[in-house]
């Protein structure tokens, strides 16, 4: 048992490395991708242009895909305004051989999806991935057809304040496992991607496959298996409930984002090689799991309302003593 | 919502606590003062108080809502008016009316006072300071316009508890105004700030004081002369009491001298005149002797067991009015049968303490008496006594100062002429004798014998001898001027200790009334002449508009002595030399309580029933009075009276007619015309001379009487609490209290610290709260970052092991599984070197002054 989780932790700290040796000083970022994958869910990149998003989720879906076996699984779609659902999903195409409509699958049909820019995509589009996101399933007329069992969105977008966007509705944002804002590198980081921008280019063609489907779903398990502690939980319970009940926020989380936040609470400990979940999991977590969920009244609830909560609740949990409990 | 609720409650709370309750405390303390000095007030400071406390709670309430202040404020004065109309608006009894809107008129000032000093407090920053002056100024109009009756130790504690209170009300509200952007650097600043401006403040009111303030120099003066802590040697002949009114200074020493004050202590009408029946004889009022002398502590003693003791002391309080109190054993006691009569006087007391008694020797009766309606404002309470007193007496014998007047030398001639015939002391009665002529043993004492023998022993009689003292204190000097002088502050207070009496007599030649008297009584009692000192007050006839009428200040409490003439009794003898430097000068005496109504009807007993309305009040009597017939209810009978046109009094002074409540003893009294005829004729049936009387009985007068035991109670208190109980000790406990609660509050962080860490020995949980807490107080609390990226800073900053800490900790609290032996050792020693580690980064003074910092502390407790 003890081995298996050195040896899951050991492949994890494997692909972790195996990313930064194209991505550079992002190993907050790559955690909080890895933590969506192994929580299951999906993650939204949200950045201005050039800051390497695109890079970030190729990279990925190369070391866990590979395109070693003929039939690739990674898919990268390029939203644009015109893109119409059928161009993601597939359609019916009568086939005059066989005289019959034959289904014909669209790109939707992989374990990783690079949906770029996906905010430049009419709502219809954006729709159109509601299913498959939460049900692993895509319903075209009268059929229902099984995405991959390990299907995983990374989604770009640029900030909505942007020309040429649709803001994606809650609906769709709810089912984001997270958000993540990429930032731009530190100074030096950035003078080092600038001195070996043709190396890093080629580390990213020769990138190698490390774990193949099966490892990242027997991670998912392992990941499961994390203990989380009852005043962690409850701590969630309170942070959710304080974003319903809060001044500054119109919309609160909800318990599918409860939901999430927990697995994701496990994957992120699991990632830290952790078999516990911590406060600092928690004070990590909250912002990329929830901020995005949220509909702030006020640009200062934006800015602070979440962190006030998470603060509350940091001082709640600091002040219960170990010793005391039964 | 509910955070914001609970944030808003914090922000009211906070400034209440910290700024309100100090104000509010010292508010109640000023009003108790307030009420002692100024009859406006109506001893009703709890109430008023009550009312301050309420203004400053509603300014910090609506301050810290962010109320805009001209607004509210005019909203507030708005709402008092119309109440105040709407109260006008009430059927109430014209004069309760009055009552009613005099006293909304101080709640409402007071109340309305308290709003706008709070609201300043808050949002002005030089409101603190103006106010710590105020108060300041308010304390040195207060000193020096009352008795000097503060010792130097006291004084140093009214005004370091004022410069305490100021220092802290500064220091909080700057606190207060910047407690969201708090830095310790900004701190730091703020305190040597505030300190500066205390030290500037105080060096202005030393200067201040230095002009204004002469009293200021006999502080200096005793400070010189090393008596600043003997608490006895207050200058003065009166006392105060508790409740600010006045007494003869009863301590059972003689010691201090005069104070020169012009406070009105009471009116006197004496009903002695000579022998034409026109020209007025004031007479010295006693209060009490000193008749031994203690030789252990060298200072002289009033001593009940004196024999034949013609001392009448009662407690005008506690008869009820008009009924009186009489000891006729005082007369047979007074020992003196020759040339005496019976005369009355009636005290008016201002300032005198209604327990008091003064009356000329030798008293034997005393009955309260009513005061005049127009004088009530004036006077707080009267009564008439009786005196069994000597013609050959008169103040203006025994004032020996400057007697041109050929009529009164001759007088005072054959007065002496009458004395030089008394007999001898050979008849008296040995144990008097020996107890009256008591003289110590002792070198000093031996000089002053020697002296007296030395003027005394070629003179024939008593009579003589007594003169020859006298005017040994008169006799000039080479220069044309007395050889003894009147002096306040002869150097040395405190009188008379054989070196004292020494350095007087022999050197100095300067004192005050109680030198000159103590210096007479040991060299007659040297002569073996019997004698004692009396106290109480001089009587000056200042003006011959009312004859009879005289006025007593404070500056004429007094000491003289009397000496004892077979037959004769007891005679008054002033030695004291006058004051050349400040001549009595024309005193403008007011006008006299004239117009005090013959009273018909009085009764004594139980308030059983008030009506508010109609201001009829039943009572139980116990006794009545009926045309000055005093007669016993038996059994008693419940009578319904007229209060309307009543004034409602207490010991002191008027009050309320609300302050009367059922189950009272209360004595009313009636001057009503229509009682004037009836009758009271000797009957085994007292009651039923009551059935003359209309019902309701109209009274001009209800006088509450406090019970006796309450009063016992009051007086134990007194003594067991302090001798010297006054409010300056009041406000010494409570300053110190302040005090304490202060240190112990700019403390606390320390203390916390303290508690934490000696819990953390034993538990991780305190080693990491004790930690934290130590981070937080220095001013590095974690904001928005993550607890692991905070470690990560701090084990940057100060080289700890903070973040490896922090994960074991994590994980012992969260994981299933145990801490390895390592990871325990490891968290039990972490404290002591985290600790030395950021010992070593700052420096000494700047976390002290962290430490010195509560505000942090209650970031660090109090939720965001």
């Amino acid at each position: 048992m003890n081995n298996e989780f050195e040896h899951a932790v050991a492949l994890l700290d494997r692909l972790k490395q195996n990313i930064a040796t194209v991505i550079k000083g992002k190993d907050a970022q790559i955690k909080y991708i890895l933590t969506a994958l192994l929580a299951g869910g999906h993650i939204l990149l949200e950045d201005n242009p050039g800051t390497g998003k695109t890079v970030m989720a190729k990279t990925l879906a190369q070391s866990i895909a590979g395109s070693s076996d003929g039939h690739s699984v990674f898919k990268r779609v390029q939203f644009t305004p015109d893109l119409l659902p059928m161009d993601l999903l597939g359609s019916n195409i009568y086939d005059y051989d066989k005289k019959e409509f034959i289904f014909k699958k669209g790109p939707l049909f992989c374990n990783v999806l690079l949906a770029d820019e996906i905010n430049r995509a009419s709502p219809k589009v954006q729709s159109a991935l509601l299913e498959c996101m939460a049900e692993n399933q895509i319903t075209i007329g009268e059929h229902t057809y099984p995405l991959e069992k390990m299907f995983f969105t990374i989604a770009t977008q640029n900030p909505i304040e942007m020309e040429g966007t649709y803001p994606l509705p809650s609906a769709q944002l709810d089912r984001f496992a997270m958000k993540l804002h990429f930032g731009y590198v530190a100074p030096e980081t950035e003078l080092e991607i600038l001195k070996n921008y043709s190396g890093i280019a080629s580390n990213l063609q020769t990138i190698q496959q490390v774990l193949n489907i099966d490892d990242i779903l027997h991670l998912q398990k392992e990941a499961d298996a994390i203990y989380i502690h009852p005043a962690i939980v409850e701590a969630v319970r309170n942070i959710l409930e304080n974003t319903r009940n809060h001044a500054m926020i119109a919309l609160g989380a909800s318990t599918r984002a409860g939901i999430i936040f927990i697995k994701c609470l496990k994957a992120y400990a699991f990632i830290n090689g952790r078999k516990f979940v911590t406060e600092n999991d928690l004070s990590d977590l909250t912002h990329p799991v929830l901020q995005h969920r949220l509909l702030f009244k006020t640009r200062d609830g934006l800015e602070n309302g979440l962190q006030e909560i998470l603060s509350n609740e940091l001082k709640n949990l600091a002040g219960i003593n170990p010793e005391n409990r039964p | 919502m509910n955070t914001n609720i609970t944030t808003r409650f914090k922000q009211t709370i906070t400034p209440w606590l910290l700024v309100g309750l100090p104000t509010i405390a010292l508010g109640f303390l000023l009003l108790l003062q307030a009420n002692k000095l100024l009859t406006v007030f109506q001893n009703d400071w709890i109430s008023q108080g009550i009312f301050l406390g309420l203004g400053i709670t509603a300014a910090i309430f609506f301050y810290s809502n962010r109320f805009r202040f001209l607004l509210i404020t005019f909203l507030v004065y708005i709402v008092g008016g119309i109440v105040f109309r709407m109260m006008n608006q009430l059927p109430f009894g014209e004069s309760f009316a009055f009552d009613l809107s005099l006293g909304f008129y101080i709640y409402g000032a007071l109340f309305f006072g308290g709003f706008i000093l709070a609201f300043a407090l808050l949002r002005w920053r030089i409101a603190s300071v103006l106010w710590g002056l105020l108060l300041l100024a308010l304390l040195i109009v207060q000193i020096t316009r009352t008795q000097a009756i503060y010792t130097g130790a006291e004084l140093a504690i009214i005004f370091l508890g004022i410069f305490f209170y100021g220092f802290y009300i500064i220091l909080t509200t700057e606190l207060l105004r910047n407690i969201g952007s708090e830095e310790n650097k900004r701190y730091a600043l703020l305190l040597r700030k505030t300190t500066v401006g205390c030290s500037i403040l105080l060096l202005l009111t030393l200067i201040v004081g230095l002009i204004f303030w002469k009293s200021f120099n006999d502080l200096a003066d005793k400070l010189a002369q090393g008596h600043f802590d003997n608490k006895d040697n207050s200058t003065s002949m009166t006392k105060r009491n508790k409740d600010g009114s006045m007494a003869n200074n009863d301590r059972l020493n003689l010691t201090g001298g005069l104070s020169k004050n012009k406070t009105l202590v009471f009116v006197a009408h004496l009903n002695n005149f000579m022998e034409d029946g026109r020209t007025p004889n004031p007479l010295y009022f006693t209060a009490f002797y000193y008749n031994k002398f203690d030789a252990e502590s060298q200072s002289f003693m009033a001593d009940d067991s004196m024999p034949s003791n013609d001392l009448f002391k009662p407690n005008p309080a506690a008869i009820p009015l008009y009924f009186n109190k009489m000891d006729t054993t005082v007369i047979r006691n007074s020992k003196g049968n020759l040339k005496r009569k019976i005369a009355s006087a009636e005290i008016y007391k201002v300032t005198l303490g209604a327990e008091e008694f003064l009356a000329p020797s030798t008293a034997f009766l005393c009955q309260p008496i009513s005061v005049p309606k127009d004088y009530q404002n004036q006077f707080k309470s009267a009564y008439r006594a009786q005196m069994w007193i000597s013609e050959l007496n008169s103040a203006y014998f025994v004032y020996n100062g400057g007697n041109t007047d050929m009529g009164l030398e001759m007088f005072q001639q054959e007065r002496f002429n009458e004395l030089r015939k008394a007999e001898n002391y050979s008849h008296e009665d040995p144990a008097f004798m020996k107890y009256f002529t008591q003289y110590p043993q002792g070198e000093a004492y031996q000089k002053i014998d020697r002296l007296a023998h030395q003027i005394g022993d070629n003179k024939p009689t008593v009579m003589d001898k007594m003169l020859a003292i006298r005017d040994y204190f008169l006799q000039k000097g080479p220069n044309g001027k007395t050889l003894f002088q009147y002096s306040d502050n002869p150097g040395l207070p405190g009188i008379p200790t054989a070196s004292k009496l020494d350095f007087f007599l022999f050197q100095n030649h300067k004192g005050y009334c109680a030198y000159y008297a103590g210096a007479t009584l040991m060299m007659l009692r040297a002569l073996g002449i019997p004698s004692r000192i009396a106290a109480g007050f001089m009587t000056v006839d200042r003006s011959s508009k009312n004859p009879g009428w005289y006025w007593y200040y404070a500056d004429q409490a007094h000491a003289w002595v009397q000496v004892y003439f077979p037959g004769y009794g007891w005679m008054d003898f002033d030695t004291t030399v006058p004051d050349e430097n400040t001549q009595q000068a024309p005193q403008p005496d007011g006008t006299p309580p004239l117009g005090n109504l013959q009273t018909y009807f009085v009764g004594d007993g139980t308030i059983t029933n008030i009506n508010k309305q109609t201001k009829e009040v039943d009572i139980k009597l116990q006794r009545f009075i009926i045309q000055e017939k005093t007669f016993d209810a038996n059994p008693p009978v419940e009578i319904k009276t007229d209060a309307s046109q009543a004034k409602v009094t207490m010991d002191t002074g008027t009050v309320d007619f609300s302050k009367l409540q059922t189950g009272m003893h209360v004595t009313a009294a009636s001057s009503a015309e229509t009682l004037k005829n009836i009758k009271a004729e000797e009957t085994n049936q007292p009651n039923e001379l009551l059935k003359q009387l209309p019902s309701p009985v109209p009274v001009d007068e209800i006088k509450i009487v406090v019970p006796e035991s309450e009063k016992k109670k009051n007086q134990l208190t007194e003594e067991t609490a302090a001798k010297n109980a006054t409010w300056v000790s009041v406000i010494s406990v409570l300053g110190a209290i302040l005090v304490l609660l202060v240190i112990l509050f700019y403390t606390m962080p320390y203390l916390v610290f303290q508690f934490l860490k000696s819990k953390a020995k034993k538990s991780t949980y305190y080693s990491y709260q004790a930690s934290n807490f130590y981070l937080n107080q220095l001013g590095y609390s974690r904001t928005t970052e993550s607890p692991n990226s905070f470690a990560h800073r701090m084990d940057g900053l100060f080289g700890t092991n903070y973040e490896k800490f922090n994960n074991i900790y994590q994980k012992y609290k969260y994981s299933k599984q145990e801490l390895s032996a390592e990871e325990q050792s490891f968290s039990q020693q972490f404290l002591p070197d985290f600790i030395k580690n950021i010992q070593q980064k700052i420096p000494f003074k700047k976390r002290m002054i962290s430490f010195l910092n509560p505000f942090i502390t209650f970031n660090f407790f109090g939720k965001k």
